[in-house]
């Protein structure tokens, strides 16, 4: 796991979860498998006081420093403020609910029955990834739906009612703030929109229903929200003293779509939460009387955090969002070679495999056969009927190009999508444009030419590629430095003990898999410069930032002021509170304006530089996945 | 090697020698004598073979572990062999075994077993009487390889089309690309979707019209040498191959510029981001001398001038 993938998460939960709950993982990713004595151990009352690590500035990511648990000035934590260890005990099973929560932990029982904890590494790579996979469910979906996803990705497990009103309420908070306020209510509901993209969400499997962490809360029977699912082992945790303790349940049918009653107590929820300021549509409601009871407080902390949340609860599913980024990624470069109808024709067909993967045939190299009726049929479901017409020209297009293959002729003829046939094209076409950009077009001809035909002298590559021998000669050397190719050194002499450069062939081949490897450790390293590029500069301008920060701040207060006074008809008190804004505006001069400007130019540039990155590491590791099932 | 027609003349030896070499027509060598005429002393039956091979009867060879073998001449053998000597006779005949591939000194030495300056002299001679001729492989300008006057040196040899004087001519080679691609893009521009349609592509015989006509070589280019040519920008990603239903003469396939290269393709991949190619990547340390922090190439990336 690279170095800034742990940064990015500890970082995270830091500001998210709290600095405690950062150390407590921070911990268990250096010592896996840890119980909760061993935990204990390092965040007990020792008779010295120690400090943590900083909270603060990323920019010199490395492991040292991250090991350090001695610094000069750091925030001290909630550890050190305790005054027993049974206190301290009680925030360490806090902390690792939490990280429970977000799917962080793996528990294991030792042989001497202690609970041991690990971190879930695929869920860290989740969460490295969200805002790639955040891009890729606004480009599908739309904006609402990205920010549920995007709720639920950095929450963790969130409720019905509480991820649809923090969702609503963003949406408002965005509608008032662009031009579109002045819309009708009905066509910018905030909380209808809210709702349709959760329910969509679910319906295409993109989130999921959990059981929550701790025990399920005396609900009322008529609540309408769902039950919190059936205990999964009851006799696996039973030491109370033990995070385990709190039953992870789990749900039946995790992608069952919303009910009537959800749907209703959600709207009904959300109206409440933003208030009579926004404008909602007016769905149809129970009577007062019918309304679902608040459950009583408690002293946990995940009902601390909702305390009025159903048992069931909500996460995102991080397998149907690899599937439909791997999907993504294949009809858009059917889009760039085939064009925009092929890669419909395409789309529909990965439609209908992900239907079947729903209803429980499982996902392999190669889908399933699908019929032609069955595409033609989809096709006339979706938006993209119009690509109808000349679908076989489309389906031969895309069997030439290796996306599909056509198994029969029979009933207009049956097509299988070639998964793991078109991930190594693109692969290798991924490798083939590196390469490109960095050693030029006569390189990537030794390169290809070494991938068609391996096992060639540096003579016969010559005749191949119709390079002159010493450019080619470069080229190659250049290549076997960088990893694109490798070289096998067969003797001539019948001496195999002592050979020498003119006493043996040199065979030049390419093992794409085990290029593919080094690029994806250099993708990761590319990936840590930016970030690290980015972090800097926000460090850099941080009192720009801050400074504009506050200015926004006094001119949203000066503008609800100046809102009052109008609403109260004091007009000289509205001139005055005008002047004051306009000479508040001004407290950014424009030098400080354009270098604003450039920084949010340079950060949108990294960040998208560090999407294409992920795209391409994604790219690598599904062709290492295929590769390593081959073998 | 034919046989000749002998009157046997028992009394002969010369005729006797003439009949075995009649009957044994892979040639006499020194056990043969010994075995079929072994009533008749060596001495003269050695001088009669030398007045036989002088007077044309008799041709000398040596054999792959450099035994001599005597063989009757054949009556349409090659008369400018008349007034060789022994030696000059074994060189060519050493030389036309290796045929249109040549031999070099140090090879007919080690066939011959005989001295280099004997060797020397008689690729002398017979290169001052136009039977033999002198090449010079391609990328190896100082060796001499020998090859009988009248063969054509293998391909191996020659230089080829793409060879200048002083080596692979690599401009001319980007020449003939650029121009092949030329053809293959107006191809595209002038169908109606040059992804797709089978007008956009073109046969190999069509690529070498357009090239011939285009006069960028002096010489004729062969199916062979445009296939090359196309196959190298295949391999570059430049070109694509479709397999063709109306294959010309030489050729099965159809070329078309690959739809990478259309102007409507998007992009994919992260080679966008500068570090893909920076030059000094491998040295890059965060905290190091050259540091993702100061690097002007982000810098200019991100103002959008890379």
């Amino acid at each position: 796991m690279a170095v800034s993938a742990v940064d990015q998460i500890t970082s995270f939960l830091r500001v998210h979860l709290g600095p405690e709950t950062a150390a407590v993982f921070l911990y268990i990713s250096k010592n896996s498998k840890s119980p909760l004595q061993m935990i204990m151990q390092q965040f007990r009352l020792p008779s010295e006081k120690v400090s943590f690590f900083p909270a603060e500035n990323l920019a010199h990511s490395s492991s040292l420093r991250l090991l350090k648990y001695f610094e000069k000035s750091s925030p001290s934590l909630a550890f050190e403020t305790m005054s027993t260890n049974n206190q301290v005990l009680q925030m360490v099973q806090q902390c690792l609910t939490l990280l429970l929560t977000h799917d962080l932990l793996i528990l294991s029982r030792r042989k001497d029955s202690a609970i041991e904890y690990s971190i879930n590494w695929a869920q860290v790579r989740v969460l490295n990834r969200a805002p790639a996979f955040l891009c890729l469910t606004r480009t599908q979906l739309g904006h609402a739906a990205e920010l549920v996803i995007e709720e639920l990705l950095y929450s963790g497990r969130l409720g019905l009612l509480a991820c649809l009103a923090t969702v609503a309420k963003r949406l408002a908070e965005e509608d008032e703030a662009s031009s579109s306020a002045a819309a009708a209510p009905a066509a910018v509901d905030p909380g209808l929109r809210a709702l349709n993209a959760f329910a969509s969400l679910l319906e295409l499997r993109f989130i999921q229903r959990r059981g929550s962490v701790v025990p399920p809360l005396p609900v009322a029977d008529n609540s309408g929200c769902g039950s919190g699912g059936r205990l999964e082992d009851d006799d696996e945790f039973e030491d109370d003293d033990v995070i385990g303790s709190s039953k992870i349940y789990r749900v039946e049918k995790p992608f069952a779509p919303l009910s009537r009653a959800e749907r209703e107590a959600a709207l009904r929820h959300i109206r409440e939460s933003l208030g009579p300021a926004v404008k909602l549509s007016n769905e149809s409601l129970e009577p007062p009387a019918k309304r679902p009871r608040v459950a009583a407080e408690t002293t946990s902390v995940a009902d601390a955090r909702r305390p009025e949340e159903a048992a069931q609860e909500f996460s995102a599913n991080a397998q149907q969002l690899r599937f439909r980024w791997r999907d993504s990624i294949l009809t858009r470069a059917a889009a760039s070679v085939l064009g925009a109808q092929a890669s419909r024709v395409l789309a529909a067909m990965l439609d209908i495999v992900d239907e079947r993967v729903r209803l429980g045939h499982a996902q392999s190299a190669e889908s399933e056969v699908l019929a032609h009726a069955d595409i033609v049929a989809q096709l006339a479901a979706s938006a993209a009927g119009d690509a109808r017409s000349g679908l076989d020209q489309h389906l031969s297009s895309l069997a030439e190009d290796g996306f599909i293959e056509r198994q029969s002729g029979a009933a207009g003829g049956q097509f299988r999508i070639l998964f793991r046939r078109a991930i190594f094209s693109l692969t290798r076409q991924s490798v083939a444009a590196v390469i490109r950009q960095r050693l030029g077009d006569k390189a990537v001809r030794v390169f290809n030419a070494l991938s068609e035909e391996p096992n060639l002298t540096q003579a016969e590559l010559e005749s191949h590629v119709l390079i002159g021998g010493r450019d080619c000669k470069e080229l190659l050397y250049r290549l076997l430095v960088d990893g694109f190719v490798h070289c096998a050194e067969l003797s001539r002499a019948a001496d195999f003990m002592n050979p020498r450069p003119n006493t043996a062939y040199y065979l030049f081949h390419v093992n794409l898999e085990q290029t593919t490897r080094k690029l994806l450790l250099n993708m990761h390293a590319y990936q840590d410069r930016l970030l690290t590029r980015r972090l800097a500069e926000v460090a850099t301008n941080r009192r720009l930032l801050d400074k504009r920060q506050r200015v926004k701040e006094l001119l949203k207060n000066l503008d609800a002021q100046i809102s009052a006074a109008d609403s109260a008809g004091n007009s000289d008190a509205s001139a005055e509170l005008s002047e004051q804004r306009a000479q508040a505006a001004q407290l950014l001069t424009p030098p400080e304006r354009e270098q604003l400007e450039t920084l949010k130019q340079s950060r949108t540039a990294l960040r998208a530089g560090e999407l294409l990155l992920e795209e391409n590491i994604f790219l690598y590791e599904l062709f290492l996945e295929f590769a390593s099932q081959h073998n | 090697m034919s046989t000749a027609t002998v009157k046997p003349d028992p009394g002969d030896i010369q005729t006797r020698l003439l009949n075995l070499a009649g009957q044994l027509p892979a040639g006499i060598n020194q056990a043969a004598l010994r075995s079929h005429l072994s009533d008749l002393p060596m001495d003269r039956i050695i001088q009669c073979i030398n007045q036989l091979t002088q007077s044309g009867k008799l041709e000398v060879l040596q054999t792959a572990n450099r035994e001599l073998l005597w063989r009757l001449r054949d009556a349409s053998a090659d008369r400018r062999l008349d007034g060789l000597d022994t030696k000059e006779v074994m060189v060519y005949e050493q030389l036309r075994a290796f045929g249109n591939k040549g031999a070099s000194a140090q090879q007919l030495q080690s066939r011959s077993a005989m001295p280099q300056r004997e060797i020397g002299k008689c690729l002398n001679s017979l290169e001052a009487k136009k039977l033999v001729k002198t090449v010079r492989p391609v990328g190896h300008a100082k060796k001499k390889i020998f090859m009988l006057f009248e063969l054509e040196p293998d391909a191996s040899l020659q230089a080829g089309t793409f060879f200048s004087g002083e080596g692979f001519d690599q401009e001319f080679v980007d020449v003939l690309c650029q121009q092949c691609t030329l053809y293959l893009r107006r191809k595209a521009e002038a169908a109606a979707t040059p992804a797709a349609t089978t007008s956009a592509s073109a046969t190999l015989e069509e690529v070498q019209q357009f090239i011939g006509q285009s006069r960028v070589s002096t010489v004729a280019l062969s199916l062979d040498d445009i296939r090359r040519v196309l196959r190298a920008l295949t391999l570059e990603g430049v070109v694509e191959t479709r397999p063709g239903p109306y294959a010309g003469a030489g050729s099965s396939c159809l070329y078309r510029l690959a739809r990478s290269q259309l102007p409507a393709s998007g992009d994919f991949g992260a080679v966008r981001v500068p570090c893909v190619s920076c030059p000094v990547a491998p040295d890059c340390r965060i905290g190091g001398e050259i540091s993702p922090i100061g690097c002007v190439y982000l810098t200019d990336w991100a103002k959008g001038q890379f």
